[in-house]
C-alpha cells in the first residue's frame, strides 16, 4: 500500500512537473490568418441596412437580411445594390423580423421568426409561396434553414423546442432532432445551419457554444468548438460556412471574431493578423460563395464585410 | 504528514489535474455533459473564467471585467454587449430595442434628487453602476424574477407586470389626480386601439399603468419614452379619443376644446409655457398646453395651472376675459345658476357658465342646455334668451335677423365672423354662416370700450348690446354686411330725408333709429324682414311691409297700392316657374334667344324670403333699398319709371322684368300688339308689355293699363280698347257678323282645351263662356312658330294661321273642329275646297290654305251674311239655306257642274219634321229637318237643301273625314242625310215616286231620260 501510494506520488509528481514547466512557458500567441477585406455591403438606394442577421448568395446576388427594417435587400456580387424585398407584415412578401436566409435551388428561403413561417422567393424578390413552421408539438419560430440542392427537403432551426426540423416544401414534417439540452445532439438555442458539400449540416448550438454537425437523418457526425475563451473554444457563436475545402468559419458575436476549423473539428486559426484577430463588431450570419470570398454580416455595425479567404 | 493529509493533498492534486483537462479541451463525442454551475454563470459573467488569470494561455478577448460602458464603469455582465449576444434574433428577438435605442429608459445618469431607490438589506434594491449611475443591471438582472414566472417578464429585479418595477423608484408619478398625476389603476372608457400596434400595455385587469404610456426600451417617442409621439396628442388620444381633434370642425364636432390647431387668436403666455404647458410640433395647442399628466400642480383636471376662477383659461383667452364684470358674467347677473355639470359660477370659474372645455353640449362646448331644433350657433345664445331662459327679458322673438344662411350671400371682405354649424368661427371670409355672434360679441360689451364694468340691470343700446361694432344712427353695423342697401341713402324710402317726422314700433324717429332701424328692429320685428313700422290688417305676409306705408293714410299715400295690382301671395309655380333659391327654370316654352330666367325673391306664406316659398311678393320685383338697378344713384323727388322705381330689373324696352317671369308672353314684341307705338303716354322707354299692362292702378283685368272698350264679355272689353272704331286697331274690327262671345259651348261639344271664362270674369273654368282669348292669344301672332318675326310689320295681314289665334285655323281648321267636333267630318270631302275647288277663295278673297276648309264658307269676323257667318256671296234661292247652297251650286259658281235643274221644292207646302213626322211614319225614323223662314230648323216648315243634305259629311253616319278625291256621288253619299230613300221625306208626300222627282231634279242624265217631266 505504501509502495503503490509512493508510485502514485511519483507519478503525479511528474505529471506535475511537466505541467509546471508548461505553464511556466510564455503564453502562446493565438493562430491568426489574414484574409483580405474586400468590400462593405451597407444598404443602397433603399436606405442603410439596419441590424442585419445574415447573408446568403448565388451566382447573380448576394441577399442580406435587413432585419431592422423587417426587408431582404439585395446586392450584385461586386456589392452594388439592387433592389429589396419585404417590410414588415404578415401579408405574403413581408416579414416580421427576419433571421436567417439561404438560396437552393433557385430560391430565396427566408426564415420569417416573428411570422412562423419560411417564405421562398424566385432570385429576383418575387414571392412564391409561404411555408408555415411546425414541430410535433406545434407552431416554432424558425432561426435560419438549410435546403436540399433538390430543394425537397428543409431544414429549419428553430428556439421554440431547440430542434432541427426537416419539412418538405408543401410544409409536411418529414423529421426532426435535437431538444433541449446540453448532450451532443441536442441543442439550446440552435441558430445558424449550413449544408456541407456531403449533404451533411453544420448548426450553431448558441448557448452550448458549439457547432454540432449532422447527416441528412439527424445522426450526429461532428462537434467543431467548444465553450470558453481560449483559441477554438466558442462564448456566443452565430454563424458558420463551410468553404470549398471543408473548413468551418464560427462567428463569435460576443467575442467578435471568426475561428477557422478543419473540416475533422480541429481549431486552425482565428481570422486575424499577426495574433491579433480582425476586431469584428457582432458577427452574425456568415456566407461563403463559390469564388471563395467570406460574407461577415456584422449587426451593430449595419453592414456586411466581405473578404477574399484566398490571395 | 499524515495518511489522511497525503490523501486530501492527493484529492486536491486530481482535482487540478482535471480542471486542466477540462482547460485543454473536450473531444467531438465527448460522454453526455450535465449543466455546470462555473459554465452556466459564464454564460454572462464571462470575467470569471479562471483562464483568463492563468498565464499558460492566450484567451481570444482582454480580461476586463468592469468596462467603461456609455452608462459608465459596471460589470461586464450587463453591459449591452453582452445583453445583444442573445438578444440579436438568433436566441431572442430584441433587435427593435438597438433600433430605437435612442429611446431608452435614460442609462448612464444619476438617479434625480426624486427618484428613492427601495433600500432592502442595507442595499439599493435597483444597483447603479460602479460610478453611481442607473444602467442595465439597475433594473435587469438574471437573479431576479423566477425564469418560471408568466405574469412578468423574466430578467428583471422585481416583478413588474403592472409597473411595480417603474413604480418601486417613480413613487411620486403614481399619486393620481389629487396629487397632479394623471390616474392609474382606471380602466380607459374604451380599450385603446394602440395596445395592438404599439408597445403599449394596460395592466393585468386592464387598467392603466406606466406601461400605458411609457415603454422602458423601444419607445416610440424619445421624449419621455412614450410608446408614441405626443407631439400632437396622438398618445393622449389613444384613451382620450372623444376629445381629440384634428382641426376646429372636429373639435366643434366632439363639443370639446380645439386641440391640435395653431391659436389664431387666444395666444399661449411665456408665462404658461414656463409653468409647464407645451406646444405642438407647429406651434399648436395640444393637451399638454393644459394638461400636465404628471407634476401638476392642481388639484383637478392635472392641468398646468389652476383653473381657479377660470385663470387657465384667461392665460390664452385674454380679450374673452372682458366678460368678467358684464352682463355675461354670471356672478353678477345670476350667481346660482348651475352648468350641465351643475356648477355655479363660483365653483366652475366665470367661464364654465357658459363652455366646459370637455363634454359640452353644442358648439363652443357650450355649458347650458340648448333649445331644440335651433340652429345650433343661435341655440347657444338661445339657450339664455329664450322666453324662459335666464335672460327671458331679452328675448329674441319670431322676426329677428335671419341666421343660418351662408355668409358669402352677403358678399365679400364681410369684416364680421361667420360660423360653422359647429362654431367654426371664420373671420373676414365668405366660409360660415351668420348667426347671433356674427353681430355680436358676447366677451364685450362696448365694442369701443374695454374692460367695461357693466351692471345686469344696464339697459343696452345701439351702441354697445355686446355688439361688435356700433350700430348708431349710421347703421354701420347693418351696412357692414348689407352693403347693397346702401344704396336706400337719399332715395324715396331714406326716411330721415322723406318722412323725418314719422315713427317706427318703438316710436323712433328716423333720425333715433338710423336709416336701417326707421323699417327693421334687428329683434323682435312686428313681421316678415324684421319690420318696425305698423302692419295693415288683412294684407298679404309678402306685401304687408310695403303697404304699411303705401296705403292711403300711409307716408307713401301717393304711391298706394290699390286692389288693381299684380296679385301677390301667389305661386311662381303657376305660370310654370320652378324656383329654388339659386335656379329659376321655366316649363314653358321660351323663344329663342331669351335669357335663362333671373332667380328673385319670393316668399313663404309667413312672408318670409329665405325659406324657399315660392310665392310672388312686393320684393319680388322691387328691390326697396335702391331706386335704380341701372344706377347706384338714389333719387327723390322724381317720378319713377320701369327703369327705376326700386325695380330689381330695368326696362330697357324689351319688358325685361317682366319677361323675367312671363318669357312666354316675350314674343309679343315680335307682333303688332308689341308695336312701340302702340305705348300709352308716350312711355317709350317702357317695353311692349306696358302696352296693354301695368303692375299698378290698373284700369282693368289682366292688369290693364288703357281704358276699356265696350262689349260684353269681360275679354272683349279689353280688345275692344283698340279693335274699336277710332281705336288703334280700328281697322281690325270684328264686323257686324262675328263668331259669339259670351256663350256657353253646346252640350255635344267636348273640352276644347282652349280658355273659357266664368260669367263676367276672367278666371277661367272649363265650363265658362266663350271670349276673344278662347281664341286668341295675344301675345303670339303665329300659334306654329313662337320664334316666328312675322307679325311685326305693320301692313302683315294675317289668316286663319296666324292672326294671334291660338290654334291654326287653316289647312284642317283644327281650331274650329275643337269645338265643332261634329262638322270635322267636311274634311276630305268635296267640300272642303282643298279637294274639290283649291283656287276658290272667300268673300275676302282667301284660299282655302289661307281660310282654312271652315273658312271657305264660314266668316268668323266680318262674315257677309249673319246666317251660318256666310263667307260666299250668297246667290238668288227661295230661302235662306237654298241662298247659302246656291253660292257655289249655281251656273258660273265653283259648283256649277252640281247644279240640280229645279233646286227648290214649292215653298207653298209645310211639312212636318222631328216628333210630328216620327208619330206619322215611325216607319221613317230619321230626323230630316225642315224650316222656317229665317232658315232655322222647325218642327213644321218648308223643304230645303238642307232637309236632304248635310254639307258637312259625305256620306250618311259618317265618324271620319272624307275619301280625299273629288268623286261622283250616288244615293249612298252625295251628303245625304240618309242612304234609306224610303225614308225621305220626299215619301212621306210622294210615296214610291218620290225616286223619279228625285232624279228628275237632280240628275241631269235622267232628266233627259225623262222628257215627260220637261
Amino acid at each position: 500500500m505504501h509502495r503503490h501510494n509512493k508510485t502514485m506520488s511519483r507519478i503525479l509528481v511528474i505529471i506535475l512537473s511537466l505541467t509546471t514547466y508548461s505553464i511556466g512557458n510564455t503564453a502562446p500567441s493565438i493562430p491568426t490568418q489574414h484574409v483580405k477585406p474586400l468590400r462593405e455591403l451597407v444598404g443602397g438606394a433603399a436606405g442603410p441596412l439596419s441590424l442585419p442577421s445574415d447573408v446568403a448568395t448565388d451566382s447573380r446576388h448576394v441577399y442580406v437580411v435587413d432585419g431592422g427594417n423587417h426587408r431582404i435587400v439585395t446586392f450584385d456580387r461586386n456589392g452594388k445594390y439592387r433592389f429589396q424585398f419585404g417590410g414588415q407584415g404578415n401579408e405574403h412578401g413581408h416579414f416580421e423580423s427576419p433571421v436567417g436566409i439561404t438560396v437552393a435551388a433557385g430560391n430565396v428561403y427566408v426564415a420569417d421568426s416573428g411570422n412562423h413561417r419560411i417564405q421562398v422567393f424566385d432570385q429576383n424578390g418575387g414571392f412564391k409561396r409561404s411555408i408555415v413552421t411546425r414541430s410535433k408539438k406545434g407552431l416554432i419560430r424558425p432561426i435560419d434553414i438549410a435546403v436540399s440542392p433538390d430543394g425537397k427537403q428543409l431544414y429549419v432551426t428553430e428556439n421554440t423546442s431547440h430542434k432541427v426540423v426537416v419539412m418538405a416544401p408543401d410544409g409536411r414534417l418529414l423529421r426532426e432532432w435535437g431538444g433541449n439540452g446540453f448532450n451532443t445532439g441536442q441543442f439550446r438555442y440552435p441558430a445558424s445551419i449550413t449544408r456541407l458539400n456531403d449533404d451533411r449540416v453544420a448548426v450553431v448550438d448558441v448557448l452550448n457554444t458549439r457547432v454540432q454537425v449532422f447527416n441528412s437523418s439527424g445522426s450526429l457526425s461532428l462537434v467543431v468548438g467548444d465553450w470558453g475563451v481560449l483559441p477554438g473554444q466558442l462564448f456566443r457563436p452565430k454563424g458558420v460556412a463551410v468553404d470549398h475545402d471543408g473548413r468551418f468559419y464560427v462567428s463569435d458575436s460576443y467575442m467578435n471574431l471568426i475561428q477557422v476549423f478543419a473540416n475533422s473539428g480541429q481549431f486552425l486559426y482565428v481570422l486575424g493578423k499577426s495574433g491579433k484577430p480582425y476586431p469584428f463588431d457582432t458577427p452574425a450570419g456568415i456566407a461563403v460563395d463559390d469564388r471563395q470570398q467570406l460574407y461577415v454580416v456584422e449587426m451593430l455595425k449595419n453592414k456586411v464585410s466581405v473578404f477574399a479567404l484566398q490571395p | 504528514m499524515t495518511c489522511y493529509q497525503r490523501y486530501r493533498h492527493l484529492a486536491h492534486l486530481f482535482i487540478c489535474f482535471i480542471g486542466l483537462l477540462l482547460i485543454v479541451g473536450t473531444p467531438a463525442d465527448a460522454a453526455p455533459r450535465l449543466p455546470s454551475a462555473k459554465r452556466e454563470c459564464a454564460l454572462c459573467h464571462i470575467m470569471w473564467l479562471t483562464e483568463f488569470k492563468r498565464d499558460d494561455v492566450t484567451p481570444l478577448i482582454a480580461y476586463d471585467p468592469k468596462p467603461v460602458e456609455k452608462s459608465g464603469r459596471q460589470d461586464v455582465s450587463s453591459t449591452e454587449r453582452m445583453c445583444l449576444s442573445c438578444h440579436d434574433g438568433f436566441v431572442l428577438e430584441s433587435r427593435f430595442l438597438w433600433k430605437q435605442n435612442q429611446h431608452t429608459h435614460p442609462i448612464g445618469q444619476k438617479p434625480s434628487e426624486h427618484i428613492q431607490i427601495p433600500i432592502v438589506d442595507g442595499k439599493n434594491l435597483f444597483p447603479l453602476n460602479d460610478d453611481g449611475k442607473v444602467y442595465c443591471g439597475t433594473c435587469h438582472t438574471a437573479h431576479g424574477i423566477d425564469w418560471s414566472a408568466k405574469d412578468s417578464p423574466i430578467f428583471m429585479r422585481v416583478r413588474s407586470r403592472d409597473g411595480e418595477l417603474c413604480q418601486a423608484c417613480h413613487k411620486e408619478k403614481t399619486t393620481g389626480p389629487a396629487q397632479g398625476n394623471h390616474p392609474i389603476k382606471e380602466k380607459p372608457v374604451v380599450r385603446p386601439g394602440f395596445l395592438e400596434t404599439t408597445r403599449a400595455q394596460l395592466s393585468n385587469d386592464n387598467t392603466v399603468t406606466c406601461q400605458s404610456c411609457h415603454s422602458a426600451h423601444g419607445a416610440a417617442s424619445k421624449e419621455k419614452i412614450l410608446v408614441t409621439e405626443n407631439l400632437d396628442s396622438q398618445l393622449c388620444r389613444n384613451c382620450h379619443e372623444d376629445r381629440h381633434a384634428s382641426d376646429l370642425t372636429q373639435a366643434a364636432a366632439k363639443k370639446t376644446h380645439p386641440v391640435n390647431i395653431v391659436p389664431r387668436q387666444a395666444k399661449i403666455p411665456e408665462t404658461l409655457l414656463t409653468a409647464g404647458a407645451k406646444q405642438g410640433s407647429k406651434g399648436q395647442l395640444i393637451c399638454q398646453t393644459c394638461h400636465s399628466p404628471h407634476d401638476s400642480k392642481t388639484q383637478h383636471g392635472i392641468l398646468v395651472k389652476d383653473n381657479k376662477d377660470s385663470q387657465l383659461c384667461r392665460s390664452c383667452h385674454n380679450k374673452q376675459q372682458q366678460v368678467a364684470g358684464g352682463k355675461h358674467d354670471m356672478r353678477l347677473s345670476n350667481r346660482q345658476a348651475v352648468n350641465i355639470r351643475g356648477e355655479t359660477v363660483d365653483k366652475g370659474g366665470t367661464c364654465s357658465a357658459c363652455h366646459l372645455p370637455h363634454d359640452g353640449e353644442g358648439p363652443k362646448m357650450w355649458a347650458r342646455k340648448l333649445p331644440p331644433n335651433t340652429e345650433p350657433m343661435a341655440a347657444v345664445c338661445l339657450s339664455c334668451h329664450s322666453k324662459k331662459g335666464l335672460a327671458s327679458k331679452h328675448g329674441v322673438g319670431e322676426y329677428s335677423h335671419p341666421v343660418g344662411f351662408a355668409m358669402g350671400k352677403a358678399g365679400e371682405n364681410i369684416k364680421l365672423p361667420g360660423f360653422s354649424l359647429d362654431g367654426v368661427k371664420f373671420d373676414n371670409a365668405a366660409n360660415g354662416s351668420v348667426t347671433c355672434a356674427s353681430c355680436h360679441d358676447a366677451h364685450q360689451w362696448d365694442p369701443n370700450q374695454t374692460l367695461q364694468s357693466v351692471s345686469s340691470e344696464t339697459e343696452g343700446d345701439a351702441s354697445n348690446s355686446f355688439l361688435r361694432i356700433r350700430n348708431n344712427q349710421d347703421s354701420k353695423l347693418c351696412r357692414t354686411c348689407h352693403k347693397q342697401q346702401l344704396y336706400i341713402v337719399g332715395s324715396e324710402h331714406d326716411l330721415t330725408e322723406t318722412a323725418p317726422d314719422s315713427v317706427n314700433a318703438l316710436n323712433q324717429k328716423p333720425s333715433q333709429a338710423g336709416i336701417c332701424g326707421s323699417c327693421h328692429h334687428v329683434h323682435n320685428g312686428l313681421g316678415p324682414r324684421m319690420w318696425a313700422r305698423k302692419l295693415p290688417p288683412g294684407i298679404e305676409p309678402a306685401a304687408a311691409n310695403c303697404v304699411s306705408c303705401h296705403n292711403p293714410d300711409g307716408i307713401a299715400k301717393e304711391k298706394a297700392i290699390d286692389q288693381h295690382s299684380h296679385p301677390v301671395g301667389v305661386s311662381i309655380d303657376n305660370i310654370g316657374i320652378k324656383a329654388t333659391l339659386d335656379k329659376w327654370v321655366s316649363r314653358f316654352p321660351a323663344p329663342l334667344g331669351l335669357k335663362a330666367p333671373q332667380p328673385l325673391p319670393l316668399y313663404d306664406e309667413r312672408g318670409h324670403s329665405l325659406s324657399g316659398g315660392q310665392e310672388i311678393g312686393c320684393g319680388t320685383c322691387h328691390d326697396p333699398h335702391r331706386w335704380s338697378p341701372d344706377s347706384t344713384l338714389a333719387k327723390t323727388d322724381v317720378e319713377g319709371d320701369a327703369g327705376s322705381s326700386f325695380l330689381r330689373i330695368a326696362d330697357h324696352g324689351n319688358s325685361e322684368l317682366c319677361i323675367n317671369c312671363h318669357a312666354d308672353k316675350s314674343i309679343v314684341k315680335h307682333s303688332k300688339h308689341g308695336a312701340k307705338d302702340l305705348s300709352i303716354n308716350g312711355k317709350s322707354k317702357a317695353g311692349p308689355c306696358s302696352n296693354c299692362h301695368q303692375p299698378h292702378q290698373t284700369k282693368g283685368a289682366f292688369l290693364w293699363a288703357r281704358d276699356t272698350g265696350s262689349g260684353e264679355a269681360p275679354v272683349e272689353k279689353l280688345c275692344t280698347s283698340c279693335h274699336r272704331d277710332g281705336g288703334t286697331a280700328k281697322k281690325k274690327l270684328t264686323g257686324d257678323f262675328s263668331h259669339p262671345i259670351g256663350i256657353e259651348l253646346a252640350d255635344h261639344m267636348k273640352d276644347p282645351s282652349l280658355p273659357l271664362f266664368k260669367p263676367g270674369s276672367i278666371e277661367r273654368s272649363k265650363q265658362g263662356k266663350i271670349d276673344c282669348t278662347t281664341c286668341h292669344d295675344p301675345h303670339q301672332w303665329d300659334p306654329a312658330d313662337m320664334n316666328s318675326l312675322a307679325g311685326s310689320g305693320k301692313k302683315v295681314e294675317g289668316d286663319a294661321n296666324t292672326s294671334f289665334l291660338r290654334v291654326s285655323a287653316g289647312e284642317n281648321s283644327e281650331l274650329c273642329i275643337r269645338c265643332h267636333t261634329r262638322q270635322q267630318t267636311v274634311l276630305k270631302t268635296d267640300h272642303d275646297m282643298s279637294v274639290s275647288q283649291p283656287r276658290a277663295t272667300n268673300t275676302k278673297r282667301q284660299t282655302v290654305t289661307e281660310s282654312g276648309v271652315c273658312g271657305q264658307c264660314h266668316s268668323i269676323h266680318n262674315a257677309s251674311d249673319s246666317f251660318r257667318l256666310w263667307a260666299q256671296e250668297t246667290s238668288r234661292g227661295q230661302n235662306r239655306n237654298e241662298r247659302l247652297c246656291l253660292s257655289c251650286h249655281s251656273k258660273n259658281s265653283i259648283a256649277a257642274n252640281k247644279v240640280p235643274a229645279a233646286t227648290s221644292h214649292p215653298p207653298d207646302v209645310h211639312v212636318w219634321s222631328g216628333p210630328s213626322r216620327e208619330a206619322l211614319r215611325p216607319q221613317a225614323q230619321a230626323h230630316l229637318p225642315v224650316f222656317d223662314n229665317n232658315g232655322e230648323a222647325s218642327k213644321t216648315g218648308i223643304i230645303s237643301c238642307p232637309s236632304c243634305h248635310d254639307p258637312h259629311q259625305w256620306r250618311a253616319g259618317a265618324t271620319a273625314a272624307g275619301p280625299g278625291y273629288n268623286s261622283e256621288g250616288d244615293t249612298q253619299n252625295s251628303f245625304l242625310r240618309l242612304t234609306d230613300t224610303r225614308a225621305f221625306v220626299c215619301a212621306d208626300c210622294h210615296g214610291l215616286d218620290s225616286i223619279y222627282r228625285y232624279k228628275y231634279f237632280h240628275s241631269q242624265k235622267s232628266h233627259q231620260k225623262h222628257s215627260l217631266f220637261r
